[in-house]
């Protein structure tokens, strides 16, 4: 009947089968028809749509080049004639969902193109999401890791032949996409006040309802910065990390994703991380060269030497650590909290963290 | 992940070399490396001193 839409898939270096981290540094590629997932999505989306163009990039390569990666395809969009972008699924990969939010976003904007994803909830992607709030991108949920990949993918492709169909799209709560935080009008049976009357019947019956409201900045919270420091010369600094160095044989448990806790390492007999040995503990980066020089994540090397020319007046003799890796807002936040009261109580003035 | 850094409001943000190592680079000598992370951290430390107001975000 009509002809199949042409769709682009994006994938990482992981799921193209290019490797690990290892591989996280590989420029944007693209190869004609399907790979890794690609495949299986593909099967299922049978015969509305047909994936033209698979480009993949290491995550690494994205974040630091993304402009220069989106702008490439751009270009191979626009050759091969493409209407849909198909990202990930990223599940709780960071770096991953962000290329793939970045993606579908890009060719939304710049093509007017459907873009669609997968993460799960807990990805920090899913705030650039809800930001961009874009008509044409879909994300939808999935469970932490690739175990969900062939329900991510079902959901998915059963999403892209109803895009295909031209089909009216529903709201996130009738598809099952991730809510973006856009209202739409419409046309209903009860005035408002009826409506809120039935929810408050609901509510003081204990019975379900939904409400109209749509919680807003639930991601993104308010702060204040601190204010600066006045005279560097007489002010007590500390070195914070969230890259995952730890002591030797990690004697704490930190796990490589999701660590609920946080620990202070005694640094103050050292001029270098490479005066002691360390343990490197974080699920989502390439190691070697932080075990190898663990001054790329706790830079003691060169805020000693400052220390001792007087660019400042102290280094707390002990450096905060935890690993954020897939971590929870919730968790992230208690650990923030207790790290900055335990600084305070040492007399910190100004704290430097080191982050991925 | 600076640019993560920055959406979710953080105002005093220096993007670091690359992930796997942000205070510095491998690639280069050992002088060229240590002067490149003495470089990222002047640059904390200007950022530290300076008013970083309430909605603006310093990027250097």
């Amino acid at each position: 009947m009509s002809k199949k839409v042409r769709v682009m898939y994006y994938l990482n270096q992981f799921f193209a089968g290019m490797g690990g981290e290892d591989k996280a540094g590989v420029p944007l590629k693209s190869l004609e028809g399907v790979v890794g997932p690609g495949r299986r999505f593909q099967a299922l989306i049978g015969d509305s749509a047909e994936i033209v163009i698979t480009v993949y990039c290491g995550d690494n390569y994205f974040n630091e080049h993304r402009d220069e990666v989106l702008a490439s395809i751009l270009k191979i969009a626009q050759d091969n004639n493409v209407k849909m972008v198909v990202a990930g699924p990223s599940f709780a990969a960071g770096r991953y969902g962000f290329a793939c939010v970045e993606v579908c976003h890009a060719m939304s904007i710049s093509l007017g193109l459907y873009g669609l994803t997968g993460l799960s909830v807990e990805n920090p992607a899913l705030a650039q999401y809800k930001q961009y709030k874009d008509m044409n991108v879909f994300a939808f949920p999935t469970s932490e890791d690739v175990t969900g990949m062939e329900e991510a993918l079902s959901r998915m492709a059963s999403f892209v032949s109803k895009l295909a169909t031209g089909s009216a799209i529903g709201p996130a709560s009738d598809e099952g996409y991730i809510p973006r935080g856009i209202r739409h009008h419409t046309v209903v049976s009860k005035s408002g006040a009826e409506r809120a009357i039935d929810m408050l019947l609901d509510k003081i019956a204990s019975r379900p309802f939904t409400t109209e409201i749509i919680p807003s900045k639930a991601f993104f919270e308010e702060f204040s910065a601190a204010p600066p420091i006045t005279n560097l010369k007489k002010a007590h600094l500390a070195l914070a990390a969230t890259v995952g160095v730890h002591s030797e044989g990690n004697p704490y448990g930190f796990k490589a994703f999701h660590n609920t806790q946080w620990q202070k390492y005694p640094i103050g007999n050292l001029d270098s991380m490479k005066d002691a040995r360390w343990a490197v503990v974080h699920g989502g980066l390439f190691h070697t060269f932080m075990v190898d020089n663990a001054n790329y994540g706790v830079p003691l090397d060169v805020c000693r030497e400052m220390e001792r020319e007087g660019v400042f007046a102290k280094l707390n003799p002990n450096f905060y650590s935890t690993t954020g890796n897939c971590a929870e807002v919730a968790a992230m936040k208690a650990i923030g909290r207790e790290m900055a009261l335990d600084m305070k109580s040492e007399g910190v003035d100004g704290v430097i963290l080191v982050s991925t | 992940m600076f640019s993560m850094a920055k959406l979710y409001g953080v105002r005093r943000i220096i993007p670091g070399v690359a992930i796997p190592h942000p205070c510095g680079d491998p690639r280069l000598s050992t002088e060229a490396d240590i002067a490149l992370r003495r470089q990222i951290v002047k640059k904390a430390l200007d950022a530290l001193q300076t008013d970083a107001g309430d909605s603006a975000t310093i990027l250097s």
